[in-house]
């Protein structure tokens, strides 16, 4: 049995063992249970549901079982699968209107694979209306008809929905496996993949990017340096400005150059700087994705507040890890900062580091209820100066 | 009950291929299924009916089962013959009737769907006696199709009925719901729901390792649904042999009972080292730490409810039958080195940490941090509850109650220092043997082996205050010029403001009061020592001084006007203008 398409697939063999049960009788049908019709795939942010969803995808519509090499392989890989179809938002919500579009769709027959499949990326995403309008469909779909979703976890679907599918838990990736993966694809040492690995905590995208921006590295270090060495007020005001500042640039260098690329495309299409009349209302199109770029620009911020205030609990968590004096066999998160952290820990109580730590997961809850940043950053650093 | 798989058929899920046909093959579901057999036997059928329960309990089952008994040659009859057209047309994994019309009010919720169907509902059956409208999901109902049924719902024509069926009857309007027999279904029963899963793996030919079953009920949650998507998961994974214990672990990612009982273990101990080691050991055999988080939580819960039933032998057993007796012992010894507080405050950090998993960006981050939590109590009620549980012991002092006043003793393991601490220990101590200090005397007092006056000036407050409740001019002098200054083995000392406080207090035999609730209070049994320190400064100590008070406490000599005095002053906030001797 051909593996190609999970091989990209790290971390996950235990997942990988059910589903290529899974595909083998999916393609020859023995009368076990090992196939079904509907999945749900969870696992934490950057373990790879999607992925894996999608090679599980692959290999139900390839003759034999996700070569790698065939037509349908290629399609699949180029989203171009007539039988496959997958359905992602990057807007908030998966609305009803769509899902209904997608279950009238679904129980088509296939037309050139086995199966049919419909691959949901963000299930957790699905309004209530739109959830429950799915609930029939996957547990009894067209005889030929694949329902894969994907969320992060089984709390984030409706419990009838989770009643229905097979459960595939995804777990993260450990430190190794992450870091042999970043060495063999993106060619970098091995120290450097390591530092990613420990760093991202398993999210395979994050340890990616901090690879390959290695300016991305130094900002990690500067932020948790900044909080291990926050001693006065002053020092905390410019660290929430200096936080605020690393945030935006973060979110810059993510979106300009793609924000450029859609504009020019849109501007493109619609004629705009040709002879002639521009098309009615082009210059509204126009503002619209600029207006969208920007939604996205913030929500990039945000993201990257997060993640400087998830480095900074690893931080803390090294801290405790050091005082409670664990830290001898246990790798530090931030080993090459271990220093700073040593010395840092022998200035303070594991009750200290510990009430910081509480703060920095409240103010990552507070800035889900859309808290201006910059005041909740300069609450928090108030707070946790030592 | 099996069913023979259509030609051209997908694979089917268990919970597709063994739903029942009949209502004799629904399991935990009694109290529904008699009254509607009856119902069926006598020919009493209502025409509208709502099934309401927790998902996968066989609400949608039953509601088809329903149609197949009312459409049945022979019916209605509780018995479907299997035989005729309707009944095979009917049967599970049957092709279906043009009778009967099975709705997804979540695809069909709109006012256009149900104004459709209510022109349609006039026309009569095709080929069985009933049309019979089967609208699932029904909370998702849109208002406007919701009332556009009412009128049909409730004077149907007589060839037609209606059968809800839907998880959530509140969000269903009150006037359809009036219009319906409703019958709320439960969760199965786990002795049961095991029974049924074994009967399946039976059927499926498989055989099964002990302890799985039970394994696939706690995970079914007592819905058949769920229980049966456990199954069909472990069937996939059996190898030659069937399905083994071990298999069965890993493929629901159980945590092992060993990884449990070593947290708890350390977190008795309080051993930061143990808990941390095996929260890498959880990580690197691949558990999900969530699930991880939940096992301990239900842990923990265990816990809980055998320190409730600890004196109970019986009672233990019966509760946890499940679990073999070592194991039993073994948690029993779990829950009382660890304590009652120590618990709850355990339940609800890990509970806690649950959330802030979802959706979580770094589980294992939030999983030690949850871990950390456990070790290091900050704030909160429990953690400090849970604090003083953790000083009491490892001071040796038993204590009858949670709320038994003790003496911490004069160095708790890590001495108070910044904000945090500084508030940690101390006010606990104070304020929490206050409430419901009234244990026995007696048992206490024989118990403490090492005083310090620090600790015991901690309780000063509790002990004045149970004084007050002795003899109001005892704590009337007490409170106005008295602290505690040592004490030894043998008495305890009080210094007080100057002789004429000294003199009353002697006097009026208040070192007896005071001894007495010393006894009470802290358990100490000691002989009170006066002496005289004129810069004691008792507000500090006890705040409920008043400055006038001091001065009548000093020039009288008389019991009674003096606590008036003192009284007055206290309650009406009376000054002493002047006074006039007595003759």
């Amino acid at each position: 049995m051909a593996v190609a398409l999970f091989g990209a697939i790290i971390g996950q063999e235990r997942a990988i063992e059910i589903l290529q049960r899974a595909i083998s009788a999916g393609i020859q049908p023995d009368g076990s249970q090992a196939m079904v019709q509907s999945w749900l795939f969870t696992g934490p942010p950057g373990s790879g549901r999607s992925h894996v969803a999608l090679a599980f995808a692959g290999s139900l519509l390839c003759d034999q079982g996700g070569c790698g090499g065939c037509q349908s392989c290629h399609l699949v890989a180029s989203s171009s699968h007539p039988d496959l179809e997958v359905i992602r938002t990057e807007g908030l919500s998966l609305k009803i209107d769509e899902v209904r579009e997608i279950i009238s769709r679904a129980s088509w027959e296939p037309s050139s694979s086995r199966y049919r499949v419909v691959v949901i990326e963000d299930a957790e995403r699905l309004t209530e209306s739109a959830a429950n309008a799915l609930l029939k469909a996957i547990e009894e779909p067209g005889a030929r008809t694949i329902w894969l979703l994907c969320s992060p976890t089984v709390e984030d679907v409706l419990p009838t929905i989770r009643s229905r599918c097979r459960q595939i838990a995804l777990v993260t990736p450990t430190t190794e496996a992450v870091a042999k993966l970043l060495v063999r694809e993106e060619q970098v040492s091995e120290s450097v993949a390591q530092f990613a690995a420990r760093a991202s905590q398993g999210h395979i995208g994050r340890a990616r990017f901090l690879v390959r921006e290695p300016d991305s590295r130094f900002r990690r270090d500067e932020v948790i340096t900044m909080a291990l060495n926050l001693n006065d007020v002053a020092g905390a005001m410019a660290g929430a400005a200096r936080l605020m500042e690393i945030a935006a640039t973060e979110a810059e260098s993510e979106a300009s150059e793609r924000d450029e690329a859609e504009r020019e495309q849109l501007a493109n299409a619609l004629g705009v700087g040709a002879t002639g009349k521009a098309p009615a209302g082009s210059s509204k199109a126009l503002k619209d994705l600029e207006k969208e770029q920007k939604s996205r620009i913030t929500r990039a911020t945000r993201d990257s507040i997060d993640r400087a205030l998830l480095d900074i609990s690893t931080a803390y968590r090294d801290l405790i890890t050091v005082q409670m004096g664990v830290a001898g066999e246990r790798e530090l998160i931030n080993e090459h900062l271990r220093e700073t952290i040593v010395k840092r820990a022998a200035t303070a109580t594991p009750e200290e580091v510990m009430r910081r730590w509480e703060e920095v997961m409240a103010t990552r809850r507070s800035l889900k209820f859309n808290v201006a940043p910059l005041l909740a950053l300069e609450a928090l650093l108030l707070k946790v100066r030592f | 009950m099996v069913s023979e798989v259509a030609p051209g058929q997908g694979p089917i899920a268990l919970y597709r291929k063994y739903r029942p046909g009949r209502f004799s093959d629904v399991i935990g579901q009694d109290h529904v299924v008699t009254p509607l057999t009856n119902a069926l036997a006598s020919g009493q059928v209502h025409h509208a009916y709502l099934f309401s329960g927790p998902r996968g309990c066989g609400k949608t089952s039953s509601a088809r089962i329903m149609a197949r008994s009312l459409n049945c040659e022979q019916g209605p009859t509780p018995n479907p013959c299997g035989q005729c057209q309707s009944c095979r047309d009917l049967a599970p994994m049957g092709p279906g009737s043009i009778d009967v019309i099975e709705l997804d009010a979540a695809t069909h919720g709109l006012v256009d769907d149900a104004r459709d169907l209510r022109d349609k509902a006039f026309f009569s059956p095709v080929q069985s006696k009933y049309k019979i409208y089967i609208i699932d999901e029904a909370h998702q109902l849109g208002p406007g199709a919701a009332n556009a049924l009412l009128k049909v719902v409730e004077e149907p024509p007589p060839h037609v009925l209606f059968i809800f069926a839907t998880t959530e009857p509140d969000k269903l309007i009150a006037t359809i719901r009036s219009r319906t027999h409703h019958y709320p279904f439960r969760l199965v029963a786990p002795a049961l729901l095991g029974e049924h899963l074994t009967k399946i793996c039976h059927q499926e030919n498989v055989q099964v390792a002990k302890g799985v079953i039970p394994m696939v009920v706690r995970a079914g949650g007592g819905s058949v649904r769920d229980s049966l998507s456990v199954l069909g998961q472990l069937l996939a994974g059996a190898g030659e042999e069937g399905v083994s214990y071990e298999i069965a672990l890993q493929l629901l990612g159980f945590t092992d009972g060993a990884l449990l009982d070593d947290v708890i273990d350390a977190l008795a101990a309080h051993d930061a080292q143990a808990i941390f080691t095996t929260i890498d050991r959880v990580i690197d055999s691949g558990h999900d730490p969530r699930r991880f988080a939940q096992d301990l939580l239900e842990r923990i819960r265990d816990l809980i409810v055998l320190s409730a039933v600890t004196s109970d032998d019986h009672t233990a057993h019966s509760l946890f039958r499940q679990l073999p007796d070592d194991q039993l012992e073994r948690m029993r010894a779990q829950s009382s080195r660890l304590g009652n507080n120590a618990l709850t405050h355990g339940a609800q950090v890990v509970s806690d940490g649950l959330n802030q998993m979802r959706g979580a960006t770094a589980p294992r981050l939030i999983l030690e941090f949850t871990a950390a939590r456990l070790l290091i109590p900050t704030t909160g009620d429990e953690a400090l509850l849970a604090r003083i549980e953790r000083l009491e012991r490892n001071n040796g002092i038993a204590v009858a109650s949670v709320a038994t006043p003790a003496v911490p003793s004069a160095a708790p393991p890590a001495p108070p220092k910044g904000e945090v601490k500084a508030k940690a220990p101390t006010p606990a101590s104070v304020k929490a043997p206050e409430p419901k200090a009234a244990p026995t005397p007696k048992a206490p007092a024989a118990k403490i082996d090492s005083i310090d006056v620090v600790g015991l000036r901690r309780l000063w407050p509790n002990v004045i205050e149970n004084v007050k409740g002795r003899r109001r001019l005892t704590w009337t002098l007490l409170s106005a010029s008295a602290t505690l200054a040592t004490v030894d083995e043998s008495a305890i000392t009080i210094a007080m403001v100057n002789v004429g406080a000294r003199d009353s207090f002697l006097r009026s035999s208040s070192d007896e009061i005071l001894r007495e609730a010393f006894i009470e209070v802290v358990g100490l049994d000691r002989k009170i020592e006066v002496i005289i320190d004129p810069s004691v400064n008792p507000t500090a100590s006890a705040p409920a001084a008043a400055a006038p008070v001091e001065e009548s406490v000093e020039n009288s000599t008389d019991l009674n006007s003096l606590s008036g005095a003192a009284l007055l002053a206290k309650e009406l906030g009376a000054k002493v203008i002047s006074e006039s001797p007595k003759e």
